[in-house]
């Protein structure tokens, strides 16, 4: 009987890689694991999830999401954790959110800002929910520096910016007002798309724009989008635009506004 | 020269249909095809038009096997009429008529009027099909067989629900078509019609051939009651015989 | 209407919605651009022309397809889907698309290599038997397999972009269909339709039943042959170009019917016309809708075909169909 007790101390020390097994911070989404490294301690986060291992959905690198235990997302692993915070967002299943609910979690749902206000907004929530607050006002201010030293006087040239393959960025998404900010008029947003929508390749060619940034250097449509723009006499340069910069807020910003600003001093004046 | 069968035993299912049946039908004759319900008188007809799977001896034309003809000869030679009489699209009766040459690859207008005319259709020939009774559209196509002219006329049962007057109709073109050169085969249900139309009769019972010879000596009470378990009763009406089914045989 | 007069409406008709098709656009470019130096006439030649071209063999192939379907199966209500092709196919184009390989090329291959899949398994389940509804029952479990992958495929998605891509695709369309698109599958289709095209004297024989057609010397595995093949090599490099367009196999020889005359072999070419009308009037359509994008052919053609099939059940109640 005794010999089962030095056992069961060695089980409880196996303890899963990233630190505490009950309690700490659980994230399910790949923006909210990069804003909750940013801001908490990585002994407070108890995993974060599995997208941030992929390279093509991650916003932060595979060496610093490695660190950390990964979540599929779905809510047994989850309660088993026993978190004392759950970040999801506002695409998180109804039944999982459900669930957590049922289970007592304490939960905080993101959305997806669409502006750079709403993304200050959201850094400092969050910093507040895990009492970083120095932290979160740090994060603001980096922001706010990045916007004032890229912003560009001149004048806006119109671009193009494809999330991924053919579907482009459109009016009323942050990275809009980061294309404004840097000195980009965003064709896809003239055109009418809101939010993201694939645009014809015809309709490019009415205003062609003067920048096409990509971050796989287009889908089905590059090929003969780029022979019809040569063949109507647009000079359009493509520019790499990492779609690690694409899809979060917060400590992101800063990387893509100083990406778009290198691209817009390329086109110059 | 002509159509016949040899030791021709034909299995459907496991089951045997058509046991060791010997024929030779001759050309330009009736022959009317008897027997009970299953005996196998549909599946000669096929076996003859190489629609069916032979197990057992063979069908014969001229000589040749039926089954390794090549299938438009074949066409060409053996007109069928099958015994459902489906037509799955509204064609004008000209059309569904002209069906009949698909083996011979031509429109041959002669071909086609003279089967209109034989059948009594020339008037229908515009109509659509579905909008004909049932008795014109028996004879329509019965014409489509005809307009393939061919050298064996092959029928089962094509007085089903015909009335009467058609019924006779009917029969009086099968033995026209017979003076006109062809063999016809046809199988028939009636007695009385089988008296009326027959120059020759084979019985079929359980697969195997009754009685085959010319029709007053096979058209017998005895053979009638062998075949089909019924006590028959033949009243001569100073013409054709009536053959009256009057009671089961308990046998 | 006789047979050729009917033919010449409607490849006028098609004539017609050719040269509108090469108008309509969101960007304005004069059909004189062609011979004027006018730096737009790269997007006649290489955008819309392409695309009016592959709306016509498109159109063609899929109405040619329900009618010889039609004859085949003696069901006005049969249409090319029901061997299962179109669903495989995409599924093929779902897999390049999900799986990263999200070229054109790449597409169209593993679309088409999907199809000949489908037709080999098709063919292997119901080669031997002599009624055609064996290959209809084949078609359906191909249909629901192909289905289930395809959702499967999707689920396992690594992000949701790739998702909206697939989705997107599934959807049907000719938008931004260039030459390359037309060099792919002009051939397979082209060669399916000529294979389908010989079946006009069987389908005829068929009228009175198989037992009859066969009587008639119709060599019925022939026919079988010329049917799958040609089926599944022109709706499945359809399919490989422009992702699942519905509708146009049931509706054309559907409404042309009446008109042919009922014959068979006599509702091929009017099919084809007809269905090649029916896609080119159906994407000018999907131009024209306000927006900054194109409205979706699949979307148009089935928002178009059901409510027209609504209206014919409704008319027909009771009646026999054809």
């Amino acid at each position: 009987m005794r010999a089962i007790l030095p056992l069961l101390l060695l089980l409880a020390g196996c303890a899963p890689e990233g630190g505490a097994t009950a309690g700490g911070i659980v994230s399910l989404n790949p923006c909210a694991d990069q804003l909750l490294i940013a801001l908490a301690p990585p002994g407070e986060i108890a995993a974060i999830s599995h997208y941030s291992r992929d390279p093509a959905s991650s916003s932060i690198s595979t060496d610093v999401a490695r660190r950390f235990r990964a979540t599929a997302g779905t809510a047994e692993e989850v309660i088993a954790l026993n978190p004392n915070l759950v970040i999801a967002t506002s695409f998180t299943p109804a039944a999982s959110r459900e669930a957590f609910r049922r289970a007592g979690l304490k939960t905080l749902y993101l959305d997806s800002p669409t502006t750079l206000e709403a993304s200050r907004a959201q850094v400092m929530e969050v910093a507040r929910t895990v009492k970083a607050e120095a932290r979160g006002r740090a994060l603001v201010a980096e922001m706010d520096a990045a916007v004032a030293r890229n912003r560009w006087d001149g004048a806006p040239v119109p671009a193009l910016l494809y999330l991924t393959g053919d579907l482009a960025n459109g009016s009323g998404t942050m990275l809009d007002e980061m294309m404004g900010v840097a000195g980009f008029q965003n064709a896809a947003g003239d055109l009418g798309v809101a939010h993201t929508g694939t645009l014809p390749v015809e309709s490019l060619l009415r205003r062609p724009p003067e920048v096409i940034l990509s971050p796989d250097g287009g889908g089905r449509t590059a090929k003969i989008r780029r022979r019809l723009l040569a063949a109507t006499g647009a000079r359009t340069r493509e520019a790499p635009f990492s779609s690690a910069l694409i899809n979060c807020g917060g400590p992101t910003v800063p990387a893509a506004l100083d990406r778009l600003a290198q691209v817009r001093r390329e086109v110059g004046e | 020269m002509g159509l016949s069968v040899e030791s021709l035993s034909v299995r459907l299912d496991g089951r045997s249909v058509l046991e060791d049946v010997s024929v030779a039908f001759a050309p330009g004759r009736v022959t009317v095809v008897l027997g009970a319900n299953g005996a196998g008188k549909s599946t000669l007809l096929r076996a003859l038009t190489a629609l069916t799977p032979v197990f057992g001896g063979q069908a014969l034309l001229d000589g040749q096997a039926v089954m390794t003809m090549p299938a438009r000869e074949r066409a060409r030679a053996i007109g069928y009429l099958p015994q459902d009489g489906v037509v799955h699209w509204n064609l004008k009766v000209r059309d569904l008529v002209a069906l009949g040459r698909l083996a011979h690859g031509d429109m041959r207008e002669a071909a086609m009027a003279a089967a209109l005319e034989a059948t009594d259709t020339v008037a229908l020939a515009d109509r659509p099909v579905r909008t004909l009774s049932g008795g014109e559209r028996a004879r329509v196509l019965l014409a489509r067989v005809l307009a393939g002219e061919p050298r064996w006329l092959l029928a089962d049962e094509p007085l089903a629900s015909l009335d009467p007057l058609h019924q006779l109709e009917t029969l009086s073109q099968l033995r026209a078509a017979a003076q006109r050169g062809p063999g016809v085969i046809t199988v028939l249900h009636d007695l009385t019609q089988a008296a009326r139309v027959a120059d020759d009769v084979l019985i079929l019972k359980q697969g195997q051939v009754l009685a085959f010879g010319p029709a007053e000596t096979v058209l017998t009470e005895a053979n009638l009651a062998a075949a089909y378990g019924v006590e028959v009763a033949i009243v001569s009406t100073g013409g054709c015989p009536a053959i009256v089914p009057v009671s089961r045989l308990n046998i | 209407m006789t047979g050729l007069r009917l033919n010449f409406a409607l490849g006028l008709l098609v004539a017609v919605l050719f040269a509108l098709s090469l108008s309509v656009g969101k960007a304005w470019a004069p059909l004189s651009a062609l011979w004027d130096g006018d730096p737009r006439w790269a997007i006649i030649a290489e955008l819309r022309l392409p695309r009016a071209v592959l709306a016509l063999l498109l159109g063609g192939v899929l109405g040619l397809s329900g009618a010889v379907m039609q004859g085949w199966l003696r069901n006005p209500l049969a249409e090319p889907g029901v061997l299962g092709v179109s669903s495989v196919a995409a599924l093929g184009a779902v897999a390049a698309i999900i799986l990263g390989a999200g070229s054109q090329w790449l597409i169209f291959a593993c679309a088409m290599a999907a199809a000949g899949g489908g037709l080999a398994l098709l063919s292997l389940l119901a080669w031997r038997s002599e009624n055609p509804a064996t290959f209809v029952l084949a078609g359906s479990v191909l249909a629901s397999l192909a289905a289930a992958l395809t959702a499967f495929l999707i689920s396992i998605a690594p992000n949701p972009y790739v998702v909206a891509a697939a989705i997107d695709w599934l959807m049907g369309a000719l938008t931004d269909r260039g030459p390359d698109d037309l060099i792919h599958g002009a051939p397979f289709m082209i060669a399916g339709a000529g294979l389908l095209l010989l079946t006009g004297r069987a389908l005829d024989a068929l009228t009175l039943g198989p037992e009859a057609a066969r009587s008639l010397g119709v060599n019925l595995t022939r026919l079988q042959a010329l049917v799958v093949a040609g089926v599944g090599l022109s709706v499945g490099a359809g399919v490989a170009v422009t992702g699942v367009v519905g509708f146009v196999g049931l509706v054309a020889p559907h409404v042309l019917r009446p008109l042919a005359g009922g014959k068979p072999s006599a509702l091929l070419v009017p099919s084809a016309l007809g269905g090649a009308a029916l896609v080119l009037a159906a994407d000018a359509l999907c131009r024209l809708a306000p927006g900054p994008g194109e409205v979706r052919l699949g979307v148009a053609m089935a928002l178009i075909g059901a409510p027209f099939f609504l209206w014919l059940l409704v008319r027909d109640r009771g009646r026999s169909w054809a």
